[in-house]
């Protein structure tokens, strides 16, 4: 284990590196509930996740070394539990526009958030949230990136910063951008608020007022993204009726 | 209670804007109305005049004295957690790993009772209050609504 400071963003936290871990998020919280003095802003990364999860308990699979895979520590007391789709924009946000430059247009979030590049996914968020009573303590915000893996036998639609733009990534240099990008939209929500962020992931949206197929508990369904509510639910129309959307009511299907 | 106690309550009613007094004593009753809602004040007879002032400090809101609370039950003593959102509850961190909690567990501040995942977000709620668990009200896996009671905890 080696333990840094990055001066520059989330001013003094600990920035720490593991060779192998099951999870950065688990890392986190374990450490947390043994009453570890973190401070916001601390950044915990894997050279190895060999445990990393994505949705409803998906093995997420990286080549050691290879990836992009830490866990940022945020404690967002300033907002209300009920406002936790915020967090989600802000992280979605700052990798988007931490990425712009690199990948440019075909960039886009996957509602609620997933990072595709065109149809392939590139990278993935978990959230995991930390309260007492409604007091919102922490957040533990888990990002995987594929940066220079090339090979995903067996996942047809990844891709990686390196498969697309044919170069190798240091990935503590793409560490250094994405936590910049974090504090920024972070710091814009408590400053400035939610709006111009939500802006800015409704633009980014993948499939927004594109008629698509979805897969509704079973049922395949031709419809159009064309918002998503405060609250995160994903409002698609179908012929001139829209509906709202929890996370895995609704799946797109490829 | 005198006439002349019962005449400034009268005076009292009529200026601050009380909708109705009641005042109940051993051995008497008196309710004092406008027409509109009802405020009770119970009292016994020293009480009575010394709590008649206190409405006057708000005199629109509505105030009321309740009586003592009637005896207790057993579940009064009982603490409910609540939902903080709307969400889904889960009892474990996934399929295959241990309840956080069962009923008859003893609990303390501080520790991890359920996850309730919201459009992908997971919140690991920990307890506020330390006892035993007497009662898991929801079901795994089921929608929760924002301050749905979650477990039954007893404090003692």
């Amino acid at each position: 284990m080696q333990s840094n400071t990055f001066s520059s963003f989330l001013n003094g936290q600990k920035f720490i590196t593991l060779k192998s871990i099951s999870s950065t998020n688990d890392y986190l919280k374990e450490e947390l509930s043994k009453s570890a003095p973190f401070s916001e802003g601390t950044v915990i990364m894997a050279e190895e996740q060999f445990g990393g999860r994505g949705q409803s308990g998906n093995k997420w699979l990286s080549e050691s070394g290879k990836n992009l895979t830490f866990s940022i520590l945020l404690k967002p007391s300033f907002l209300n539990p009920i406002q936790q789709f915020n967090i989600n924009i802000v992280i979605c946000v700052a990798i988007y526009e931490a990425l712009y430059p690199l990948l440019g247009e075909e960039l886009a979030i996957k509602w609620p958030n997933d990072i595709y590049v065109g149809d392939r996914k590139l990278g993935g968020i978990l959230i995991e949230n930390i309260l007492q009573g409604n007091e919102w303590r922490e957040s533990v915000v888990g990002i995987g990136i594929n940066v220079n893996q090339e090979d995903f036998s067996g996942l047809k639609n990844a891709c990686s910063i390196k498969e697309l733009l044919h170069r190798e990534y240091i990935l503590t240099d793409l560490l250094y951008d994405l936590c910049k990008s974090i504090e920024k939209c972070y710091f814009q929500l408590k400053n400035q608020g939610i709006a111009d962020l939500q802006l800015v992931y409704k633009k980014a949206l993948y499939g927004l007022n594109e008629v698509r197929k979805f897969n509704l508990e079973g049922v395949s369904v031709e419809g159009k993204i064309i918002d998503v509510a405060d609250d995160g639910q994903l409002i698609v129309d179908f012929n001139g009726h829209s509906a709202r959307f929890n996370f895995k009511e609704i799946e797109f299907v490829f | 209670m005198d006439i002349k106690q019962i005449q400034d309550l009268i005076k009292f009613v009529a200026k601050s804007g009380v909708n109705e007094v009641s005042i109940e004593e051993q051995d008497f009753k008196i309710t004092i109305k406008t027409n509109k809602e009802p405020t009770y004040v119970n009292a016994t007879l020293p009480a009575a005049v010394q709590a008649i002032p206190a409405p006057v400090a708000a005199p629109v809101a509505a105030v009321e004295v309740a009586p003592a609370a009637p005896a207790t039950d057993d579940t009064s003593k009982l603490i409910t957690i609540k939902s903080p959102m709307i969400g889904t509850f889960y009892r474990s961190s996934s399929p295959d790993k241990p309840l956080f909690v069962n009923v008859g567990d003893s609990i303390s501040a501080g520790d991890v009772i359920c996850i309730i995942e919201a459009m992908k977000l997971f919140n690991e709620i920990e307890s506020e209050v330390s006892g035993k668990i007497v009662k898991v009200l929801v079901e795994n896996a089921q929608p929760v609504e924002y301050d749905q009671p979650l477990f039954l905890v007893d404090p003692s």
